[in-house]
């Protein structure tokens, strides 16, 4: 009987393309039988498959199990078996289901190889059997000792032991997650979000405003810049025609050359001196109210940031009520509503400044 | 061939402080028959139904955004080879690529000064 149903197992293992969910419900079958402490026979042919499977899994992939060292599960008393076995096994249970949930998380991700290898350690395990049968206790140590050698590795060790860790630390980080959520702090803060997002707003429109009214300011200085330099231009102008009109009057009237020479002086050395340095500080203050315009543009640049966060806070607060919907019974907050992401703005990691735009564009041929 | 102080230019960009100050400092160099677009959609309305000579525009803006305005007027028979500078903030590498493989003439980074954009408005008519 027993021998009929582990050569059935060992064929289908053999044979079946799809033996990875068949292992996978092999190994929940084992556990539901030793769970429930059914019939041993039927057990002998799911422990079978359970050692194949796993055999199998280490050898293609170097994960490593260790079959039991020693027979010390086995029953003492002589020929009680299978009734006495299924109670060891039951002690073997808890091992063997971390066992199984190791190789089922790992069975998705890990490839079939090495047939030959899987074939020889067929045979191995269909010898560990026979000798069960036969509890030929020396045997079967022989054969489990030749298994737990040719499956066992130090490399395979430390990837089983890493990857432990890792379940582990995610497993904490989980339940360190779900003990500081509070849905209710969550509710609250959605709640506050809509605020946060007018204040925003008020902030890009009190930003705008201030741009505009310095703005208005900017452009009316640059107004009366440009009628003060009207003003300085035609100054100069008269000053010029003065000059003209002193050296006419100087050739007319010799007798007065020395005292126009003298206002003619003035003229040039106090009067133009003084209107050019007028106008030299009329076309600073020009630029500098053009410098003080082109620097409004602060609001622009803000006004986008903003937006952009403002987008992402309501996205996040669609996202949170969903959450508090799926997770708290009690939240009656509103439906999310259509927001608009702005998908061709993302976060700027890496903005180039102008020189260094300047650099591609000529690297690029302009 | 400098540029000419009589041409035609449209200034597109969905902030309207921003499309004052361009047209403030492109006042300031001389420049004096300007004409103002919120956005690409309205842009394109605008170089359809009248001569505009040459085009400043912003990357982000709703409706329609710089880059596509540039592609849609590379795309046009007539509006092709219309001189495009994009003014824009988005000073990523694959931005100004993508702006310079859709045709751009060349691309200035806000914040920037009156000295920048008539070195790139020079530049471009060139």
């Amino acid at each position: 009987m027993v021998a009929h149903q582990y050569s059935e197992v060992l064929e289908t293992v053999k044979n079946t393309p799809e033996w990875r969910s068949w292992a996978k419900e092999t190994l929940l079958n084992y556990q539901d039988a030793i769970q429930s402490g059914k019939d041993g026979m039927a057990r002998m042919g799911l422990v079978l498959g359970l050692a194949v499977f796993i055999l199998r899994r280490v050898q293609q992939n170097d994960f490593t199990f260790t079959l039991p060292g020693r027979m010390g599960f086995l029953p003492d008393v002589e020929n009680r078996e299978l009734l006495n076995l299924s109670g060891s096994l039951r002690k073997w249970a808890s091992p063997t289901e971390e066992v199984v949930s190791r190789v089922t998380a790992l069975a998705d991700t890990i490839g079939p190889d090495h047939h030959e290898k899987v074939s020889s350690l067929l045979k191995s395990i269909a010898a560990y059997f026979k000798a069960l049968l036969r509890q030929d206790w020396d045997d079967l140590e022989l054969v489990t000792s030749h298994m737990n050698l040719v499956t066992t590795t130090r490399e395979s060790g430390d990837l089983v032991e890493h990857i432990a860790k890792i379940a582990r630390e995610i497993y904490n980080s989980l339940n360190e997650f779900s003990e500081g959520f509070s849905i209710e702090s969550l509710s609250q803060s959605t709640e506050e979000i809509p605020d946060a997002v007018v204040k925003l707003n008020s902030v890009i429109s009190k930003l705008e405003d201030a741009a505009n009214g310095n703005l208005d300011e900017l452009e009316r200085l640059s107004r009366e810049n440009g009628e003060h330099k009207q003003y300085i231009d035609e100054s100069k102008k008269i000053v010029i025609e003065c000059i003209q009109e002193i050296d006419h009057l100087a050739q007319e009237n010799p007798e007065c050359a020395d005292t126009l020479a003298m206002v003619r002086q003035t003229l040039t050395d106090e009067v133009t001196a003084n209107l050019d340095q007028l106008s030299a500080q009329n076309q600073r203050t020009g630029e500098l109210a053009m410098s003080m315009i082109a620097n409004q543009g602060f609001q622009d640049l803000t006004g986008q940031t903003l937006k952009r966060v403002i987008t992402f806070i309501e996205t996040l607060q669609n996202q949170l009520v969903v959450l508090l919907q799926k997770y708290s019974k009690n939240y009656q907050g509103r439906s999310p509503g259509a927001v608009s992401i702005n998908r061709e703005a993302p976060p700027a990691p890496t903005t180039k400044s102008q020189g260094e735009v300047d650099q591609l564009l000529a690297d690029l041929g302009f | 061939m400098p540029a000419d102080l009589k041409m035609k230019i449209l200034v597109v960009d969905d902030f309207a402080t921003m499309r004052r100050i361009i047209s403030n400092v492109l006042r300031q160099l001389g420049f004096e028959n300007i004409v103002e677009a919120e956005d690409g959609t309205r842009a394109l309305a605008i170089l359809q139904s009248e001569p505009i000579d040459f085009v400043i525009t912003d990357w982000n803006m709703p409706q329609m955004s710089g880059l596509d305005l540039l592609k849609a007027i590379r795309s046009s028979a007539t509006l092709k080879d219309m001189p495009v500078l994009m003014v824009t903030a988005e000073a990523l590498q694959e931005n100004i690529i993508a702006a310079a493989q859709a045709g751009v003439n060349n691309y200035i980074v806000k914040p920037f000064d009156a000295k920048t954009l008539a070195e790139k408005i020079n530049k471009v008519f060139t």
